[in-house]
């Protein structure tokens, strides 16, 4: 539960959710993205009233609890088939993000015998490829090695310089505390500072 | 346009995910159709022509409504419950498992909740569809291809009369109302599964059928495919024209809950469980 949280953030900065779990950052990212029906206040995204005027932000980028994905295709086919539902992104961008997550597009391998790492990789290929305004992180650096940390961050600063406004939840305190222009710590569902 | 895509997408995965059981399926029809012709054989009605109608009739007769003063026991009509197990096997866990998956990243690129339900219910209707065209198949190899029934033929092997039944009759009641029929209890149950869970919906479904089979009554809608309980060979059975109606406000008003309930949807709520 979400208790009186009330927070402006602004594009181009990155926002750090702190906390330990069940402590409610989830829950704020799901709120926000328009997954949750509110029972009470209003999570409006650029003007616009999150389930009351649109579903969903209209330009976001979802990176929550490990998405699934289509297990007999491969994390291309699985990001092509989601590009085609939102039009206007084309194919060598799907395979520039596959890419710049350390990604083949052309591994024949299906999403079934991907590693946790390569899974973690696509889920974050999918929440960045269409360079989205708002883009939701949910423990984006879980079974990541050093050097898929490190591409994922390089990625996550390229989309903030970009314009794009970040949230990130992390258990890493170094790691958050690197990313964000601000944190905010959260307990019991409430934002402590 | 968005939406013929989502819809593809529906099409594809949820055929996909029920291939196994689309077999199954079909081993269950064949079932029936041995069963068919053993009872033809039983009753030394072999020689005797008979038509695909017939063999509908063979699937659909049911039983006679159940009097618990009359001393015999309560049973269930066995062909007639496990066609409808089986589609209610079809439906069960494709949407919940879509809704827990790959389900948001679509939603998300729709932008609208309710675009997610509506592919979900076409999604559905090509499901009974697919599901009837099965029957239909072996229907067509079990007779000749007629849309009139041998009345003989039904009279000498199962005791019923459909002398009475017009061809509209015979079309409404062996073709069109178990399709409207299937619709409406496969809508209700994937509504149940998104309010309740896939396997809670299948058990209710369950539960819905034997009261059903127990109790006549318009809005047991079980009742419709089932000859025997027809207003055409069992006076105050189920009128035919009243039960179309019936099933298709039934169907209307599921869809409409169903996209009531997706735009307050708590989604990757059960996810944590």
């Amino acid at each position: 539960m979400l208790d009186h949280i009330s927070l402006e953030m602004e594009k181009g900065k990155i926002y750090g959710l702190r906390g330990i779990n069940g402590s409610g950052k989830t829950m704020l990212m799901r709120a926000i993205a328009g997954l949750l029906h509110l029972t009470e206040g209003k999570v409006m995204v650029a003007g616009k009233t999150i389930g009351k005027e649109i579903s969903f932000p209209e330009s976001l980028g979802l990176f929550i609890e490990s998405p699934a994905f289509i297990s007999r295709y491969t994390g291309h086919k699985n990001l092509l088939l989601l590009a085609e539902l939102k039009e206007g992104i084309a194919t060598f961008e799907v395979e520039e993000t596959l890419k710049n997550v350390g990604l083949d597009p052309g591994d024949r391998r299906t999403y079934r015998k991907y590693s946790l790492g390569m899974k973690q990789r696509l889920g974050i290929a999918c929440a960045l490829m269409e360079h989205p305004e708002l883009i939701l992180l949910d423990e984006p650096f879980n079974a990541l090695d050093e050097s898929g940390v490190a591409q994922i961050r390089e990625l996550i600063i390229k989309e903030k310089e970009r314009g794009a406004l970040i949230i990130l939840s992390c258990h890493d305190q170094a790691e958050l505390e690197s990313l964000s222009d601000e944190i905010f710590y959260m307990r019991d569902g409430k934002i402590l500072s | 346009m968005r939406f013929i895509r989502l819809c593809c997408y529906d099409l594809r995965q949820g055929f996909y995910k029920n291939l196994g059981r689309y077999l199954f399926c079909g081993i269950l029809f064949a079932a029936f159709t041995l069963l068919f012709f053993r009872e033809i054989e039983r009753n030394y009605l072999s020689g005797v022509t008979r038509s695909c109608v017939d063999y509908l009739i063979f699937l659909t007769r049911g039983v006679i409504e159940y009097n618990p003063e009359s001393g015999t026991g309560f049973e269930i009509p066995l062909i007639w419950f496990l066609q409808n197990i089986m589609l209610s096997l079809l439906v069960s866990n494709y949407v919940t498992e879509d809704l827990e998956k790959f389900g948001i990243q679509l939603m998300i690129r729709m932008r609208r909740k309710h675009a997610w339900w509506f592919s979900k219910c076409v999604w559905l209707f090509s499901t009974v569809f697919a599901f009837h065209m099965i029957k239909i198949i072996f229907a067509l190899g079990s007779g000749t291809i007629s849309i009139q029934a041998n009345a003989d033929f039904n009279e000498r092997l199962y005791g019923l009369d459909v002398r009475g039944m017009s061809r509209f009759d015979l079309l409404l009641f062996l073709w069109i109302l178990p399709f409207l029929t299937s619709l409406t209890l496969a809508l209700f149950q994937m509504y149940l599964s998104l309010v309740l869970s896939a396997i809670y919906a299948f058990i209710l479904m369950i539960g819905y059928l034997v009261v059903s089979a127990f109790y006549l009554h318009p809005l047991l809608i079980g009742n419709n495919t089932m000859l025997l309980r027809s207003a055409f060979v069992y006076t105050g059975g189920i009128d035919v024209k009243k039960a179309v109606v019936i099933t298709m406000v039934l169907s209307l008003l599921v869809i409409i809950f169903g996209y009531i309930k997706t735009k307050r949807y708590d989604i990757l709520e059960r996810g944590d469980v």
